[in-house]
């Protein structure tokens, strides 16, 4: 007998303005080689690298496209840093048999948030990831080493203004063939 | 860009009759339900994993099949084959040591590698292993987590003095190696 267990997982991100939607996506994401090592780490030493996960937003400036192998220090991607420290992803929930039969979903029923500032005013938005560190990577003097875990690129890219708030989540679905 | 992992894992046991090998059954496994479950709970919502795992073994007699669903304190397809000893003691499975890999560029294993003073050595009947499951609990019979079972194209027939040498490798492979925007 065989089987292979498989997982996937993705973002939904969405931006509100003057308390309404005005931009909804829904983006497949990248487990990147970092993410692998991170998502075996538990059966090596019991438990994960890290249990604190950040989520980070990436700028459309410089986006040269996501990569497998990206690292903190090797990306082809800069962070828009809308809120620093980047804000906590945490998941809160585990639901079976979600979306089918035989399938495990980890989300955070919270949505992560971050409120933009005139200081981002215009900017654009190309995509999302989780790090398990908070220190945004173009933080003058900042620590953080965290490679990438998790990445997605948007469809299209979002523009933001002052005043908005962007709120995401994650899913990780993972589900037995057998 | 859409991607995903695949989770695969080996039992390879080795099978040695007079200090000789004699056989090498190389089973492909499932994951459990539970173990999952477990997986999922201990990366991401603070519950816990064991650090350690065992090895067990699945008679074949009275088997009727594994499911998924089974866990360490249900499995109503298949019992624990029992008849063997670990360095000498009846109640334990064998334990292992853990190695991370990398396989190239897009997969990582770990793989269980039975520390050698855990060698199963097969005791008082000739019998028929139809299989093999990796469990959390060191004592033999129900208990801990199920994290996988498998059963192998063919029986595996042990007589008193078989040892058997196991490994278990569980791999993550990524059907990404890199993309662009």
């Amino acid at each position: 007998m065989s089987q292979t267990a498989d997982l996937r997982n993705y973002f939904k991100l969405w931006v509100m303005r003057g308390g309404q939607i005005v931009a909804y996506q829904k983006i497949h994401n990248l487990v990147t080689q970092s993410g692998v090592t991170y998502l075996q780490e538990v059966f090596l030493n019991g438990a994960p690298i890290s249990s604190q996960l950040y989520m980070g937003l990436i700028s459309n400036g410089g986006f040269l496209g996501l990569r497998y192998g990206e690292s903190a220090i090797s990306r082809s991607w800069n962070e828009l840093a809308v809120t620093v420290p980047r804000p906590q992803w945490n998941a809160d929930q585990r639901n079976d048999n979600d979306p089918i039969l035989g399938s495990f979903t980890v989300r955070n029923t919270i949505p992560v948030t971050w409120n933009v500032t005139a200081s981002f005013n215009g900017s654009r938005i190309i995509g999302v990831f989780i790090a398990n560190d908070d220190d945004v990577y173009s933080e003058a003097g900042g620590s953080s080493n965290a490679d990438p875990l998790f990445n997605g690129k948007l469809v299209s890219n979002i523009q933001i203004f002052t005043g908005d708030t962007i709120s995401a989540e994650y899913n990780l679905t993972l589900r037995s063939s057998l | 860009m859409k991607q995903s992992i695949y989770f695969k894992g080996v039992y390879t046991l080795e099978h040695y009759r007079s200090g000789k090998l004699i056989a090498i059954h190389t089973i492909e496994n499932f994951l459990t339900d539970e173990g999952i479950k477990a997986w999922l709970d201990g990366i991401f919502l603070g519950g816990t994993v064991p650090s350690t795992w065992y090895l067990g073994l699945i008679d074949l007699n009275g088997f009727t099949g594994v499911s998924k669903a089974d866990t360490s304190i249900s499995h109503s397809g298949w019992s624990e084959f029992t008849q063997y000893e670990i360095n000498g003691n009846a109640s334990i499975r064998a334990a292992f040591e853990k190695i991370q890999t990398i396989n190239g560029v897009t997969a990582r294993s770990v793989t269980f590698r039975a520390i050698d003073s855990n060698i199963i050595q097969i005791t008082n009947r000739v019998g028929k292993i139809r299989g093999s499951f990796f469990a959390s609990q060191q004592t033999k019979g129900n208990g801990g987590i199920l994290l996988s079972a498998a059963v192998g194209p063919i029986n595996m027939e042990v007589w008193p003095g078989d040892e058997i040498r196991p490994l278990y490798t569980l791999g993550m492979t990524s059907d990404v190696s890199d993309g662009g925007p």
